[in-house]
């Protein structure tokens, strides 16, 4: 059958090949025209005019800057809607690719840990693309084939698959259908292709091409002012993280001389060993280069993946359709930062990882508190997106590389299905996004109810503590607290044991290092870096600090707040008594929507509790790829970690059984609060607020997004603002009246020169000055007329003069000896010019080519 | 007869870089002066490619011949464009006529 | 003594002589249709020194992209510029008396720089032609970034000529 490689890279072009059809051919599509009943095949009758008039209809009460309305154009026109045809298609070609994904993912499962890096290295030598070498940077395409693709690949498509199943339903109105399935089509391209990407450069290029594909999808409606300035917001917040990957892919070019994934941790480890790499040594505002590296590559992170400094963007990028929402801004590209972290985490060392640990705290600290005063329902995901991302973020910081993807595969799944949810919960109150106006939707959407509830439970982590049987976050986000526990509290016992600890696992993962040579090398360097590691690795990255225990309180407390507002926002959705009997009445649910949530809802209960001996066994088994042979998650030991809940070895054991108290009831407690503050609708929470002057503080702190944007507005915009009245001032001031006081300055020096020197003596005769004047411009013409002579104009006569004064110099030079030799000519002391010139060209020459005639 | 060399190449390629020379001051259309431009980077091309053969023996000549042909088609193309301009606001090809910058 | 040891000379000088032949001929012309033919006498001379140089894949360029692409255009460029291209201009006398006088001086001093110098011969010229992969190889790898620069400027020239010939509105 055919090479698992090629199948990825077969899954990647058919979006490419759908794109392309759609883009030139999508608005031609012959036509299954729908009539106004076209969609309804289900029984649902829509007035065909009612859709538009609804969303107008609360015009006052409804707030410009949330809408998820659609502006259609006046309705003259038939077709009403989109071709369903161009739907079609992307949806069959995602789809295509979700099975050549599953048949990798089986083959795939079927080998043998063993086995796949022999097959992964045999297809790399089969399939490998030299491309071009760049002085000693060698650029080679191939398929970066291992287990963290392999289950990335699929989680991407399978979960595209669907939201591109829902968007037929959702985006069936919008005139511009076949356009929203051209850019999906593009993006699921171009997410797929950052997969497979072996080396950073085309990593870097299809990081680009999301990005653009988020920016037309965020600005699809693009005719709403919001959507457009949300759009360019997005893209602009990019580029800054982008910039930061660019200085780190220089420095890794420059210093590394090698983009490809496992050729860059290789050399950047083999640099680590040796004590006088520039890398190491040079240092920037205090830190060494291969930390700026670490931090440059990171910043493109920050950027996509919408960490703290950056994460503006992805609130205001729910202006865009909710599937878009729910696959580019939640599931997938969000998330792509996380996977370039996880690619690039041998490349770290321990300082990096520290300021990746710091960003991802503050995000998921930070956001988790603005979700849970949100009004918005897609807002509310966001800020729980953005919190969630913060975990992987931390994750990754704290060295639970395993712990951090797999919350990113459970996350898909149930983050995907929550923005579903919300999607059919919008498209079914026509447009209603403000959870203000809804409550008691329980009866008239059952599915999507019952669904989002479940994938609510998932994202709180809901689970029988100590018993393994939990779903979602449960597993995910637990190993990556309990590593954050083991990294702030039992840190140096870890440090101690590492010794034998090595010993132990070099036969699974460290097979490549000589163990028992280890003690030689230690004390070599370690004493050249003047540190006191304990084992070679930490000798070599001498300070990896514990974990400051705040950092792991607070997502601990954030693993409290999680449930609650994520119930908030389902009870005031779903629960209590309707707030807005016209949204309740019209309120409905499409199968062609339901469809894909009651799948991503058995997909996220699934991919955390029975095929967790799959998804969490593949990222485990990805471990072993070069790229996560960083060294602290050696010490810390999740790395060897496999089957049993998040983790293995005692002490880590210990820890989740700990935590077990800690966080295993975090779920209840969150649950439980929210029911008890929102059961009744808003009344009771907006009591609590206006009853203390500082939950009130801390509530309009919160409702203004504590105040970032807000600074970002005044300090950026209001300081471009600021320039720009300064450089006008100085304009006016300096250059302005520098003119102006020349100006006077030759009004006053000519009048006294006009009434002292100037003045006639008699009628009919002229001044001093002016003779003067008047002679130096007849003087000035004179001149003007010689020079302008040949300056006719005529473009032959320019060449025949260029030509004829080459042709001199060259006679001139050629005929030298035949000049020198007429009578009465200039003779130079040394008259043999004609042979320097030929002896000057054959010497020059006689050294270009003098190897060539040695022989 | 003489084998042929390195010299022979470089004095054709001298008289066809005379003879570009003469076509581009001795034509008044237009076009007649890029047939001359042709004519010179042929003369040029020819340059590179003896010179590389039967000095060098690497074909790094032949690189840059090949770059030089690509910009003669870039620059034939750009000229016609700027020719058809030239020709509908005057209504003639005579580049004599293009004086209007004249001092 | 191989076949191209006498073989070489006849075919030099016949391409040689068609180069020179059509450049007289484009030089004396009046009209611009016929200078454009004899143009593609020229560059088809050219290309079959090209090949007496080793130089194959060169060859097939120029024949290709100049006298099929190139010609092509100033034939097509001749056609849209003129309402009759029989017109004639001819240059004055005394321009074409100096034009003359130059074109020899430049010659003659070429032709004895030329001449006058003793040109060191590499060892082995080559005497295989280059390949398409060698040539394909430099061309990606070590002349990547004049390439790429290459495809950029095409695109630049392709929207300046579109942009330029516009109908004006």
């Amino acid at each position: 059958m055919i090479d698992l490689d090629l199948a990825l890279a077969l899954g990647v072009l058919i979006p490419l090949i759908s794109f392309t059809f759609l883009a030139f051919f999508g608005s031609k599509l012959p036509g299954i025209v729908p009539d106004a009943h076209g969609h309804d095949e289900h029984g649902h009758e829509l007035p065909p005019d009612h859709l538009h008039k609804s969303d107008h209809s609360h015009a006052p009460a409804h707030d410009a800057g949330h809408g998820d309305h659609h502006h259609f154009p006046p309705k003259e026109k038939k077709p009403p809607g989109g071709n369903p045809l161009a739907g079609y298609i992307a949806t069959a070609a995602i789809a295509t690719s979700c099975l050549l994904a599953t048949y990798v993912l089986v083959k795939w499962v079927g080998m043998a840990p063993g086995q796949r890096t022999a097959y992964a290295a045999e297809m790399a030598a089969k399939h490998t693309f030299h491309w071009a070498d760049l002085g000693k940077l060698n650029l080679s395409v191939a398929v970066n084939l291992d287990s963290l693709t392999v289950i990335m690949f699929f989680m991407v498509t399978f979960v595209a698959s669907w939201i591109h199943v829902f968007s037929l339903g959702y985006m069936a109105e919008d005139p511009r259908f076949h356009r929203f399935f051209t850019y999906l089509s593009l993006f699921c391209f171009a997410m797929l292709g950052l997969l497979i990407s072996n080396s950073l450069l085309f990593l870097f290029i299809f990081w680009e091409l999301v990005g653009l594909c988020s920016y037309f999808l965020i600005g699809f409606w693009f005719e709403k002012k919001s959507a457009s300035n949300a759009a360019i917001k997005a893209f602009i917040t990019n580029r800054v993280g982008d910039l930061g990957f660019i200085v780190g892919l220089m420095l890794v070019i420059f210093y590394l001389q090698d983009v490809s994934l496992a050729g860059a941790t290789a050399k950047f480890r083999a640099l680590a060993d040796d004590p006088a790499a520039a890398l190491f040594t040079q240092t920037f505002w205090g830190v060494n280069l291969a930390t700026w590296m670490g931090i440059g590559l990171f910043c493109g992170a920050v950027g996509k993946s919408a960490q703290f400094p950056l994460h503006v963007w992805l609130p205001d990028a729910m202006e865009g359709p909710t599937p878009v929402s729910a696959l580019i801004h939640a599931a997938t590209m969000v998330a792509a930062g996380v996977y370039l972290v996880a690619r690039i985490f041998g490349l770290l060392t321990p300082q990096a990882q520290f300021v990746i640990a710091v960003i991802g705290c503050i995000t998921l600290g930070m956001t988790a508190l603005i979700a849970a005063v949100q009004t918005d329902i897609k807002k509310v995901l966001a800020y729980s997106t953005l919190s969630q991302l913060g975990y992987m973020i931390f994750g990754m910081g704290v060295g639970a590389w395993v712990g951090a993807l797999f919350h990113l595969l459970t996350h898909a799944f149930f983050k995907a299905l929550l923005f579903l949810g919300s999607g059919q919960v919008i498209a079914g109150c026509h447009h209603e996004q403000d959870m203000r106006r809804m409550g008691g939707l329980r009866s008239k959407m059952p599915v999507t109810c019952w669904t989002f509830f479940l994938a609510v439970l998932a994202i709180s982590g809901a689970g029988i503590p100590w018993s393994g049987f939990g779903i979602g976050g449960y597993h995910s986000k637990d190993e990556i607290l309990v590593v954050a526990y083991h990294r702030a509290y039992k840190w140096f016992d870890e440090v101690h044991h590492s010794e034998h600890h090595s010993a132990l696992s070099s036969s699974e993962a460290y097979a490549a290092e000589p163990a028992h040579g280890g003690d030689q090398k230690d004390s070599h360097t370690t004493a050249s870096h003047g540190s006191g590691g304990h084992n070679s690795l930490g000798a070599i990255y001498p300070q990896v600090p514990p974990l400051p225990k705040w950092m792991f309180w607070i997502p601990v407390i954030i693993a409290y707040i999680t449930p609650f507002y994520m119930t908030r926002c389902w009870i005031l959705t779903f629960a209590g008594k309707p707030r807005d009997e016209h949204v309740h009445e019209h309120a409905h649910e499409k199968p062609i929507m339901w469809v894909p949530l009651v799948v991503l809802a058995i997909a996220s209960v699934l991919c955390a509790s029975i095929p967790f001996l799959t998804v969490r066994l593949l990222v485990a088994d990805a471990a072993h790829t070069p790229e996560a042979h960083a060294p602290i998650d050696k010490l810390v030991g999740s790395r060897v970690s496999s089957l049993t809940p998040a983790v293995n070895g005692e002490e880590l054991h210990d820890a989740h059984q700990a935590l077990g108290w800690i966080v295993g009831f975090a779920f209840v407690a969150g649950m439980g609060l929210a029911w008890a503050i929102y059961r009744n609708g808003f009344g009771f929470a907006n009591a609590i607020v206006k009853s203390n002057p500082l939950f009130r503080g801390i509530h309009t702190a919160l409702m203004r997004r504590l105040y970032i944007d807000d600074l970002y507005n005044l300090v950026l915009v209001g300081g471009t603002h600021v320039i720009a009245r300064l450089s006008a001032f100085l304009d006016k001031l300096l250059v302005d009246g520098l003119v102006n006081l020349v100006a006077a300055l030759t009004r006053v020096f000519s009048s006294f020169t006009g009434r002292q020197l100037d003045m006639p003596i008699k009628a009919g005769d002229i001044g001093f000055v002016d003779a003067i004047v008047n002679g130096i411009a007849n003087a000035t013409r004179t001149v003007a007329d010689l020079v302008r002579r040949p300056q006719s104009g005529r473009i032959r006569l320019y060449i025949l003069t260029l030509a004829g004064v080459a042709a001199l110099i060259l006679a001139s030079v050629a005929f030298w000896d035949q000049l020198e030799a007429l009578p009465g000519r200039f003779k130079p002391a040394d008259s043999k010019t004609k042979t320097q010139l030929s002896a000057a060209i054959a010497g020059g020459d006689s050294l270009a080519s003098g190897a060539h005639r040695d022989q | 007869m003489t084998s042929i060399g390195l010299q022979h190449y470089l004095l054709l390629a001298a008289a066809l870089f005379c003879l570009g020379i003469l076509t581009m001051t001795l034509k008044r259309n237009a076009i007649g002066i890029l047939i001359g431009v042709e004519l010179i980077l042929n003369a040029a091309n020819l340059n590179l490619v003896a010179f590389t053969r039967y000095r060098t023996g690497a074909i790094d000549g032949q690189i840059v011949a090949v770059f030089i042909i690509l910009l003669a088609a870039a620059e034939a193309a750009i000229a016609i464009a700027i020719f058809m301009n030239f020709y509908n606001s005057l209504a003639t090809i005579d580049v004599d006529r293009a004086d209007q910058l004249q001092g | 003594m191989n076949v191209n040891t006498w073989l070489e000379p006849i075919v030099f000088f016949l391409f040689a002589g068609v180069v020179l032949f059509s450049a007289i001929g484009i030089v004396l012309t009046r009209n611009i249709v016929r200078a454009a033919l004899f143009l593609l006498g020229t560059l088809g001379g050219v290309a079959g020194l090209y090949f007496l140089l080793m130089a194959n894949l060169l060859a097939a360029i120029q024949l290709i992209v100049y006298a099929g692409g190139t010609l092509v255009l100033i034939v097509f460029g001749v056609m849209l510029t003129s309402k009759s291209p029989w017109v004639r201009f001819a240059p004055s006398r005394s321009e074409a008396a100096a034009a003359t006088t130059i074109g020899l001086v430049l010659f003659a001093a070429l032709a004895k720089i030329v001449t006058g110098i003793d040109w060191t011969v590499a060892a082995h010229p080559a005497d295989q032609p280059a390949t398409v992969r060698q040539v394909g190889n430099l061309l990606l790898q070590q002349y990547l970034v004049p390439f790429e620069v290459a495809s950029v400027l095409l695109l630049v020239v392709m929207i300046g000529a579109a942009y330029l010939a516009r109908p004006e509105n």
